[in-house]
């Protein structure tokens, strides 16, 4: 019975789990796709502003937390034991920054350079307790340049 | 591929930039190793298998952040900062981004 | 820059977007069942490995090795008296027991000084005996009700003293141990529900190697029984009687402990 209810699980959130992750990396994609004339540097302003006037400078902002699910983290106990990629948690990761990478140029729309741009990650999750559930928060952050 | 962690490459010029690119991995040492490596913690000192695990794992979200910086058709990544997290126990997560640049030597004065 | 080269530096970032190479291309799915595959393959060697090693070392160990790992393990078993409670009717099958278990136990070296070998009746009414490991025997009232055969009488007994003979307790426990280990290595203590499902897996294996030990138990049963009487009928007749009392289909004796009846009675047939 026990064991009935350990398979089921790990059934139905491999189903939930990657349904939730195909349309996320969907979105992603397309809203990368919506932005790609909006550039963005991890360097300082220097060199690439002095022949223009700027008219307004902001900081930006996107923060995500991105939970990986039951299934997930039961392969990657598995594959603790072997080593290797983990390549279940990667997907995770990926989804993580890259949301919040999408959310801070969102926030910059109309801006015509992000400048600096930096990445932090925390796990938020308990990591004492090994059968919590990683969750990954990422924020990004940048400075937003417009040009006159 | 050039990589610095300045701005700037010394002795080019930057004659482009292509935007952020990114590389990362989660890589883990198997169980037994994981063993070795407690037992170690007891006597102190280095850790082998998880300093080869850490530089396996930066080696590969190098490269990976390479792949994307050729696919733009850039030649250099400058400003390239890392990032880790702790994923879970045991694991290694690491990440690496940069801006993807076209440099050209100074050529003459 | 021409506007032919900004499109295709915009097909690059497409490419780069839609080419993810951070994220590996294998599905989760598929690097589940190739962990799995792999944890069950390497736990089944390390049962198997372990499981022959300690039957080498319990066939090949010393008595004395015995009588210490027995003196450790029958702490937790108090040996009941029963017979205190028992009708007065079995005294006399009781007294012929006892006097069967001291031949059976001069003539076999494997059983010297080891075990009192008691023997009890336990209050029951279904046809049965047994052996506890520290050689305690008990005979159900069912079994003495039914059984007047002395024949028949001696070869249960001696069946029992042939698991104990063979040191079938022994490896019994070894395998609990062993299986044990294996599952909190692969758990690390933790999931319940995994360790009860590979322990289910295991009955299957750990049945057949009991009837393994069952046919053993036959077979020096059956020897003893021909050094003291000759022949073996009675006993054949016996196992028939329990064939026609169990009267169950041929096919569930393979979740059985024991083998078929019919099984156990050829193989007494074929070695008179």
């Amino acid at each position: 019975m026990d064991l009935l209810l350990f398979f089921l699980l790990l059934v139905l959130t491999f189903c939930s789990g990657s349904i939730i992750e195909k349309n996320h990396f969907k979105k992603i994609i397309k809203r990368e796709k919506a932005l790609l004339r909006s550039p963005m540097v991890n360097f300082g302003v220097k060199k690439w502003s002095s022949k223009r006037k700027v008219i307004d400078t902001k900081l930006v902002y996107g923060e995500a937390v991105i939970s990986a699910d039951y299934f997930k983290c039961f392969v990657a106990g598995l594959k603790n034991l072997f080593g290797g990629r983990m390549t279940s948690f990667e997907s995770v990761m990926d989804r993580a920054r890259r949301e919040a990478i999408l959310r801070m140029r969102e926030s910059a729309i109309g801006s015509h350079l992000i400048l600096n741009v930096k990445v932090e990650s925390i796990m938020i999750n308990d990591p004492k307790n090994p059968q919590s559930v990683p969750q990954c928060a990422v924020m990004a952050y940048g400075t937003a340049v417009t040009y006159e | 591929m050039i990589m610095t962690n300045i701005e700037t490459i010394p002795g080019m010029k930057i004659v482009g930039q292509y935007g952020l690119v990114s590389g990362s991995t989660v890589r883990a040492k198997n169980a037994i190793l994981d063993f070795g490596a407690g037992l170690k913690n007891v006597v102190g000192g280095e850790l082998k298998s998880y300093t080869e695990l850490l530089i396996q794992a930066r080696q590969e979200a190098i490269s990976r952040m390479q792949q994307q910086a050729q696919t733009l058709g850039a030649n250099a990544i400058v400003n390239v900062r890392f990032a880790t997290s702790a994923i879970t126990a045991g694991a290694a997560e690491v990440y690496a981004y940069g801006t993807a640049v076209k440099a050209q030597t100074i050529t003459g004065a | 820059m021409s506007k032919n080269n900004q499109d295709s530096l915009e097909a690059r970032y497409i490419a780069m977007i839609e080419n993810n190479v951070n994220v590996s291309k294998s599905s989760d799915l598929k690097e589940f069942f190739i962990l799995v595959a792999g944890i069950i393959g390497f736990c089944i060697i390390l049962f198997f490995s372990a499981d022959i090693l300690s039957g080498v070392f319990i066939n090949n160990m010393s008595d004395k090795t015995q009588a210490k790992i027995e003196n450790l393990m029958s702490l937790s078993v108090i040996p009941m008296d029963l017979n205190s409670m028992a009708d007065k009717k079995y005294a006399e099958q009781l007294d012929f027991l006892n006097k069967q278990k001291l031949i059976i136990k001069k003539s076999n070296p494997k059983l010297q000084g080891k075990s009192r070998f008691d023997i009890f009746v336990y209050p029951s009414d279904e046809l049965n005996a047994f052996v506890i490991p520290n050689g305690t025997i008990y005979f159900t009232r069912g079994m003495l009700n039914t059984i007047k055969n002395k024949q028949a009488l001696t070869f249960v007994l001696a069946h029992e003293m042939g698991h104990y003979a063979n040191r079938d307790h022994l490896k019994g426990y070894s395998r609990q141990i062993i299986a044990g280990v294996v599952l909190s290595i692969l758990t690390s203590g933790q999931s319940d529900s995994l360790t009860s499902f590979v322990q289910n897996l295991g009955m299957f294996n750990s049945l057949s190697y009991s009837r393994n030990q069952e046919r053993n138990a036959d077979l020096f049963a059956n020897s003893v029984v021909l050094k003291l009487y000759g022949n073996n009928e009675s006993a054949i007749k016996f196992m028939q009687l329990i064939d026609n009392k169990q009267n169950i289909p041929q096919f569930i004796h393979y979740f059985s402990t024991h083998p078929a009846p019919s099984e156990r009675i050829d193989l007494l047939k074929h070695n008179k």
